[in-house]
């Protein structure tokens, strides 16, 4: 081989190679996880498993009892659950007035169907506004079942959230509520 | 054309390895990058024209501010070519690659409240600041005469800087212009404020400019000790990984949500240091360049090829435009255009100079006569 050619392929090779071994030692730590997702009682046996990479935000978002406040790359989520004897549009509505007086410009997306612990059927909204307290994006999932409300509540920076709504998506399905 | 010759012509580059090799890497990465752009245009066409329209509008001059860095010296366009392309193209595709498994494997070593902090901090500086400097590598394999001061490596990591940011810019305003619920240009606006009107200084052209002049510093300075010159270069990555790690971490996130102002401070105060020490490189590098000017023009001055006010002229930025705006003015845009031809022959000399062995030399000859010419030329234009 010509010297001329080596460095230039001994360079190559140091590209590669470097990226062997990001590759190698990702590959060695997969099984390894320091995040054990435990699963964390919110209130009147309604129980979240956060998902892979969350975890407490109770020193930022203060969500009082019957509630517990998750974070992950940006992106906060809280569950609450609540004594609730009605439907699901009313839990919604009712939110939805609590919330309005936190934005200005308060815009509410149509609500659409959804299911939470694998089969009980919620409602889910996407709503926004100008807010100091909340981000850009922000979403609401309600479900009433046995007498409890369970509500979910997360915002994000605009595009965060969105992101992250894989997560979200399977905490509100690993949900165990008493049945 | 005169006799001198350098690596840096499209036709001598073509006779470099180094140069068939980042071709090769150039022409695979941008199967990645170039599908990536085409998919972002039919995904989002009004927002990827915009950041296109936008990122031109702020890249082109900056660019042009960097390549007049080095007055005495342009570096050529071929080779400035190559390191954007490096950086935009090559580095990029390599880091980002190099950037997941970076973070997966530190998503499965520690806590997921660490990694949400500070993974970009720790990620991408080490990934992103080695590929980019494995272009100076290159750019160096393909044309070593090109390096003659720290100033050329100042300008070569710089513009790999450049073309790294300009293309990492246009992937996060389509992020943004993806996810968001609104229109396409509201996202690419407000990210554009933010990613190059408040923070574009203190970005890749600042880390990679500073990592350049070590590197130019190691090659070109080989009066020096090797310890010396490893340790220059030793500094230089470290200080180029620092600016990058300080920006990227979490410091002073409590401040930055307080209102603009207070996040316009965060910034200041993260990227100010290091944006003022590659000031005082660059001022360092133009100094050391001026010297070597005065040096290698000292046996022309004095000539019929330099008069001593000419040469005056020709070492000041400002008195050359200022010298050119006049003649303008009294002898019209021909004569300032012949005038601006001189001037670059003039210097071109020193440049030649530093290049033969002997005063008499043919090349040297034949820019003296390209000078003779134009000043005979710039005469004849009343």
């Amino acid at each position: 081989m010509r010297a001329s050619w080596r460095a230039p392929l001994t360079v190559v090779t140091a590209m590669f190679g470097w990226l062997f071994l990001v590759f190698v030692l990702a590959a060695l730590a997969a099984p390894n996880d320091p995040n054990v997702e435990v699963p964390i009682e919110v209130g009147k046996g309604v129980i979240v498993t956060p998902a892979d990479g969350w975890y407490s935000a109770s020193g930022v978002w203060d969500v009082g009892p019957d509630a517990i406040s998750l974070q992950s790359s940006g992106v906060y989520v809280a569950f609450m659950v609540e004594d609730y004897g009605g439907t699901n549009d009313e839990l919604l509505a009712e939110m939805l007035e609590t919330l309005e007086p936190d934005f200005e410009s308060f815009r509410v997306l149509p609500a659409a169907a959804t299911t939470v612990a694998g089969d009980i059927p919620g409602l889910v909204a996407l709503f926004s506004g100008a807010s100091k307290e909340w981000g850009a994006e922000n979403e609401i999932v309600v479900a009433t079942h046995g007498g409890l409300g369970v509500i979910m509540l997360a915002t994000g920076p605009a595009g965060q959230l969105s992101r992250m709504q894989a997560d979200l998506d399977t905490m509100l399905d690993d949900l165990v509520l008493p049945r | 054309m005169n006799g001198i010759t350098t690596t840096a012509t499209p036709m001598r580059l073509a006779r470099q390895p180094a140069f068939w090799v980042f071709l090769l890497l150039l022409g695979a990465c941008f199967l990645l990058v170039g599908l990536e752009q085409v998919a972002y245009l039919s995904s989002y066409p009004v927002a990827w024209l915009l950041s296109i329209a936008l990122l031109a509008a702020t890249a082109i001059p900056a660019g042009l501010i960097i390549y007049r860095f080095d007055q005495f010296e342009p570096e050529p366009a071929a080779l400035v070519g190559v390191a954007l392309l490096w950086g935009g193209v090559v580095a990029l595709t390599f880091a980002s690659v190099a950037n997941s498994s970076m973070l997966s494997f530190l998503q499965h070593v520690l806590p997921a409240a660490q990694v949400d902090s500070w993974g970009a901090a720790i990620v991408a500086p080490i990934n992103e600041e080695f590929y980019k400097g494995m272009g100076l590598i290159f750019l160096y394999l393909m044309a070593k005469d090109e390096f003659n001061s720290v100033m050329d490596g100042l300008v070569y990591g710089a513009m790999i800087g450049l073309g790294f940011q300009v293309i990492e810019n246009v992937q996060y305003f389509m992020l943004a212009a993806g996810e968001s619920g609104g229109g396409q240009a509201g996202p690419v606006v407000s990210m554009f404020f933010l990613r190059v009107v408040l923070s574009g200084l203190y970005s890749h052209m600042l880390f990679t400019g500073v990592m350049g002049f070590g590197f130019a510093l190691f090659v070109t300075q080989r009066q020096r000790s090797p310890a010396h010159r490893l340790g220059v270069l030793t500094l230089c990555a470290l200080i180029a990984w620092a600016a990058h790690f300080v920006w990227n971490s979490p410091w002073l996130e409590t401040l930055m949500s307080e209102g603009t102002t207070a996040f316009v401070l965060a910034i200041v105060i993260k990227g100010m240091p290091f944006l003022a020490l590659v000031v005082l490189l660059a001022v360092f590098a133009r100094r050391r360049e001026t010297l070597a000017f005065t040096r290698l023009m000292a046996t022309e001055v004095g000539s019929d090829v330099v008069t001593e006010e000419e040469f005056e002229i020709l070492r000041s930025a400002r008195r050359r435009r200022q010298t050119l705006r006049r003649i303008k003015r009294s002898r019209g845009a021909a004569a300032e255009a012949v005038l601006r031809r001189l001037m670059r022959a003039q210097m071109d000399l020193a440049l030649f100079r530093g290049r033969v062995d002997s005063m008499s030399d043919s090349a040297l000859e034949a820019q003296r006569d390209v000078v003779r010419q134009l000043r005979g030329r710039l005469a004849a234009i009343r």
